[in-house]
């Protein structure tokens, strides 16, 4: 989950290492107040919201790579933190009237904190915007994580269903084409290789069906080594040649075996069905019914092969 | 996980049976095959195996045996885990013929598709340890159906994928053709149908009463190309002195089998206990401790065989009933839609034998 927290030790150090002193500073120039003086409304409010702070800071950085807007929204979130620290912690200790550094931690930290926060956020919106550009062929205009695949990281067969629905309501009869197209005996490659290449294989090829897309199309892979590439607002001789640009692309593809660095080539079938006004599910089912009835055809077994 | 002797069996019996805690199974068999996967897929060892008593080590050493609950324990994890519904079918894809010692060399080496099945029947301890096969075949189609061998509760679902995708998968593997098999479900569609789709086909039918795959009996005879006489031969000499004549069953599933065997007969628990050699009270209580109740089998017996006779022999509700031991036709409808929801005639007009095309 937090796998990316050994990257950002030395922020974390750092912000501890503040609030631990303003806990040693308070207890070393302060006198701690008598249990009846203390308001458990004002603790459990403060205290609770510097450690959801501190949370929110701990899902960042375990999420983010180490680099410039992990440490503006790092920072922010600490000297969030630290203000809030301070304002639980004058809930038990109180510092004598002269001193206002306790005063000006907890007023001031945390402007600056929001302020930094912001800047952060600003340019992470500027990152996720380049980021979108990356994954626009991954997903289009939605996002659901939970719908990912682990291996290829497409989205799957859900994913397409709702996709695909979105893109029927609002397009016309005869403008949408949905290709389907696996990998010639993927089960044998399995069989031989193992199931950590068969995935590797599929990730490699996920990657290189993607390059070969254009702009608006959304890949998904359906399941086992069958992909779904949904083509809005497009006819159907685009369609045709787009998908046998895509086998074209896997033919010409050479993988190389992770462990012997042996040459794999590979050849797939498509089956594409123009969309007729049908619902979501009957085109998939139709896409895959052409996929299949070409493999007989092409003289392959059927199903999975 | 100690390796205790599982030695209950009767004479009388032609099998015998083990129950469900008996440690029996190579931990390196089917479930290292489930763990890998898992790992492959990026999980934890220790969330995989939860509660199952097993520890990564105990998959190297090629010496620790576990038990059918065990086993079950890990699939229940598994099924935990698998956000996609997909991992059922690709545990099925490596089922078969595996690296399960000698019987696995003998399945690979199968001469057809009559032979393949017979070994899986024969060697179900071995090679299918939670789901035993039971082959029927008749002047037109060939039958496998999944027998619950030790009470898999949640899990069957998941198991019966896997295993009805791991058959047609070690088919098509081994003889290069796909015989274009129909796939009968006991339980409901499942919300996506896309792994189903692609790993078994089109023909799959849901809601069925039972789990059990058929196809022509055509194909039964051809030939397979990676058959070698004489390395089959070799193996089987050999699978028989370490397996013994003796066939193993879960105790669930030979209590099933007894009821089958004897459905004419106006069986209670009384005498299927007494052929058990045990008193009702220990055969209920044995049942119980693997998740199953005596009724319950008899129930899926009596559908199991009325759904042959219906569909298979075209008998009418008469007759099934008749055979089924009951003293009327009514009290058979109502019996029958309470073990499968639909009634004689409905379950009729769902699924008719002949029109389900056979055709690869």
């Amino acid at each position: 989950m937090f796998t990316h927290l050994h990257l950002h030790l030395r922020k974390l150090f750092l912000i501890s290492g503040l609030a631990l002193a303003a806990l040693v500073a308070n207890l070393m120039l302060g006198n701690s107040k008598p249990f009846s003086q203390i308001d458990w409304l004002d603790v459990v409010g403060e205290g609770g919201s510097a450690m959801a702070v501190a949370v929110w800071m701990l899902l960042v950085l375990g999420s983010r790579p180490a680099g410039r807007v992990t440490n503006w929204l790092t920072l922010g979130m600490g000297f969030m933190f630290l203000a809030m620290w301070q304002d639980s912690l004058d809930e038990f200790i109180k510092i004598p009237a002269g001193q206002m550094w306790g005063k000006w931690l907890e007023s001031g930290a945390m402007p600056i904190g929001i302020a930094l926060l912001t800047y952060g956020l600003v340019h992470w919106h500027r990152e996720q915007i380049s980021i979108n550009q990356q994954l626009l062929k991954r997903e289009r205009l939605f996002r659901e994580h939970r719908f990912t695949d682990h291996l290829t990281h497409l989205g799957r067969a859900n994913y397409l269903r709702q996709q695909l629905q979105t893109c029927l309501n609002s397009s016309q009869v005869g403008t949408t084409q949905l290709v389907m197209l696996d990998l010639d005996n993927f089960s044998g490659f399995n069989r031989v290789n193992g199931v950590r290449e068969g995935d590797y294989l599929l990730h490699e090829v996920s990657e290189l069906l993607l390059l070969n897309l254009r702009a608006q199309d959304l890949i998904c892979r359906y399941a086992a080594d069958r992909f779904a590439i949904l083509l809005p607002d497009t006819d159907m001789e685009t369609g045709q040649r787009l998908a046998s640009e895509l086998e074209l692309a896997v033919q010409s593809f050479a993988y190389k075996n992770k462990q012997s660095g042996e040459t794999h080539y590979l050849s797939t079938g498509t089956g594409i069905a123009c969309w007729l006004g049908e619902s979501a599910e009957e085109l998939i089912s139709r896409a895959n019914r052409v996929l299949e009835q070409h493999k007989c055809q092409r003289g392959l077994r059927a199903i999975g092969a | 996980m100690s390796a205790r002797t599982a030695g209950h069996w009767r004479m009388k019996l032609a099998s015998r049976w083990y129950d469900a805690d008996d440690s029996l199974l190579p931990a390196h068999h089917h479930a290292a095959v489930l763990l890998d996967l898992l790992l492959a897929q990026g999980h934890n060892s220790h969330k995989v195996l939860k509660g199952t008593g097993l520890f990564e080590e105990d998959f190297h050493s090629g010496q620790v045996l576990i038990s059918p609950n065990q086993l079950l324990k890990l699939v229940a994890n598994a099924r935990r885990l698998d956000s996609d519904g997909e991992l059922a079918f690709r545990w099925g894809a490596q089922l078969w013929p595996g690296h399960y010692g000698v019987c696995s060399s003998l399945l690979a080496n199968a001469a057809n598709l009559q032979d393949a099945l017979q070994l899986l029947c024969d060697y179900s301890r071995a090679l299918s340890p939670l789901l035993a096969p039971r082959l029927i075949v008749d002047e037109q189609f060939v039958y496998l159906q999944w027998l619950d061998s030790h009470g898999a509760g949640e899990e069957l679902e998941f198991l019966v994928r896997a295993h009805m995708a791991g058959l047609s998968a070690m088919v098509r593997w081994l003889s290069g053709l796909q015989p274009g098999w129909q796939f009968l479900f006991a339980g409901a569609a499942p919300q996506d149908a896309a792994s189903s789709q692609v790993y078994l086909g089109e023909r799959c039918h849901y809601d069925a009463g039972i789990n059990l795959m058929l196809t022509s009996r055509a194909v039964l005879q051809q030939s397979w190309p990676r058959h070698v006489a004489l390395a089959r031969r070799t193996a089987e000499m050999e699978a028989l002195q370490q397996m013994g004549q003796q066939r193993w069953r879960g105790f669930p599933e030979s209590v099933y089998r007894y009821l089958v065997q004897h459905i004419q007969r106006p069986l209670n628990l009384a005498l299927v206990a007494e052929a058990f050699a045990m008193s009702p009270a220990t055969l209920k209580r044995r049942l119980a401790r693997q998740g199953c109740h005596f009724q319950q089998l008899q129930d899926q017996a009596r559908l199991h065989v009325g759904l042959y006779l219906l569909h298979v022999k075209g008998w009418n509700n008469e007759q099934v009933a008749q055979h089924l031991c009951f003293n009327d036709t009514t009290n058979f409808r109502r019996a029958f839609k309470r073990w499968c929801g639909l009634t004689p005639s409905d379950s009729r007009s769902r699924f008719v034998l002949p029109t389900l095309s056979l055709s690869a």
